[in-house]
């Protein structure tokens, strides 16, 4: 039998990205019509920074147009 | 593991998302490296010391920001004709290209309180890190389709700096508060383009690959704003890499 394919939540979930737990059904939904470019994306950029933490709010990123 | 994205940030309650919380949602995923690096930043021990390094890597991507839209608008225009997306995109283009209108000249004017040259700031090559975020969004411009711009102003217009962050940043540094006139100018600002930004993408004639080329637009500035507060926050160092 052909294994079943990870959904973009379970494959994001498993990298580190999100925790399902928190995320609606709506956003659930959205987050697995992300491309697979997309979630590769999400994935490397995660495992770039290794294990970090959320800390203080952040005030704004030192960023503007 | 280290910290995921939560429930605070991904608290939309809607049963289907939009275009535009979907585009927020992909940048929620990927931002809380860069929301702890914005927090450095702020809070750097030596922000006097890199604050002109990063006035004049921020000028060398704001400097961009009307002739991008400029070219935004025309790529636009000359695929309007048989693209429905495109002919919507244009007025957004040309409108935002006039708000945006000597912006930068706002940051000279600034760093030359700093007593940076406006001169020498014009002539300085901009860093490889801008550099590769920008072109990027030329390339997908002209050989994907001009949406994927709005990818990358929903990150930089997404989260401008706080007020009372910056007023910490001058009781803290010392730094005269002209000379963050602009940051302080776009604290105001932004949240109005930001907002204005959704409204367009919840209104255009969006085809998935679209929303894709949004998503990776988005997430590839979030990246290289990354490296950019990586290099700036650096030990010692503020030199290009």
């Amino acid at each position: 039998m052909a294994k079943q394919r990870q959904s973009n939540v379970e494959r994001l979930e498993a990298a580190g990205v999100l925790d399902s737990t928190s995320l609606s059904p709506a956003q659930k939904n959205t987050i697995n019509t992300l491309t697979d470019a997309e979630v590769q994306h999400l994935i490397s950029t995660r495992q770039k920074v290794g294990d970090y933490s959320e800390g203080a709010h952040p005030g704004g990123r030192p960023w503007i147009l | 593991m280290g910290a995921v994205a939560s429930a605070r940030a991904l608290d939309s309650p809607t049963a289907a998302l939009g275009s535009s919380a979907r585009l927020r949602l992909t940048i929620q995923l990927a931002e809380p490296r860069l929301n702890q690096l914005s927090r450095r930043f702020w809070t750097h021990p030596e922000l006097r010391r890199i604050f002109p390094e990063y006035l004049l890597t921020l000028y060398a991507s704001m400097r961009t920001t009307v002739p991008l839209l400029e070219a935004a608008a025309d790529r636009a225009r000359a695929m309007a004709d048989t693209d429905p997306l495109a002919a919507a995109l244009h007025p957004y283009f040309v409108q935002h290209a006039r708000e945006e209108l000597h912006h930068d000249d706002w940051l000279l004017e600034d760093m030359a309180l700093l007593g940076i040259d406006p001169a020498a700031a014009r002539a300085r090559p901009a860093p490889a890190d801008v550099a590769q975020m920008i072109g990027a969004q030329y390339y997908w411009m002209l050989y994907a389709h001009p949406v994927a711009v709005l990818g990358s102003f929903a990150v930089l217009e997404g989260s401008p700096p706080e007020v009372e962050v910056l007023d910490q940043v001058v009781a803290r540094t010392g730094l005269p508060k002209a000379a963050l006139r602009t940051l302080y100018k776009h604290a105001q600002l932004d949240p109005y383009h930001r907002d204005d930004l959704d409204h367009v993408l919840d209104t255009l004639p969006l085809a998935p690959e679209h929303q894709a080329l949004l998503g990776l637009s988005a997430l590839h500035v979030v990246d290289q704003l990354i490296g950019i507060l990586e290099r700036l926050t650096a030990p010692n160092d503020t030199s290009e890499t």
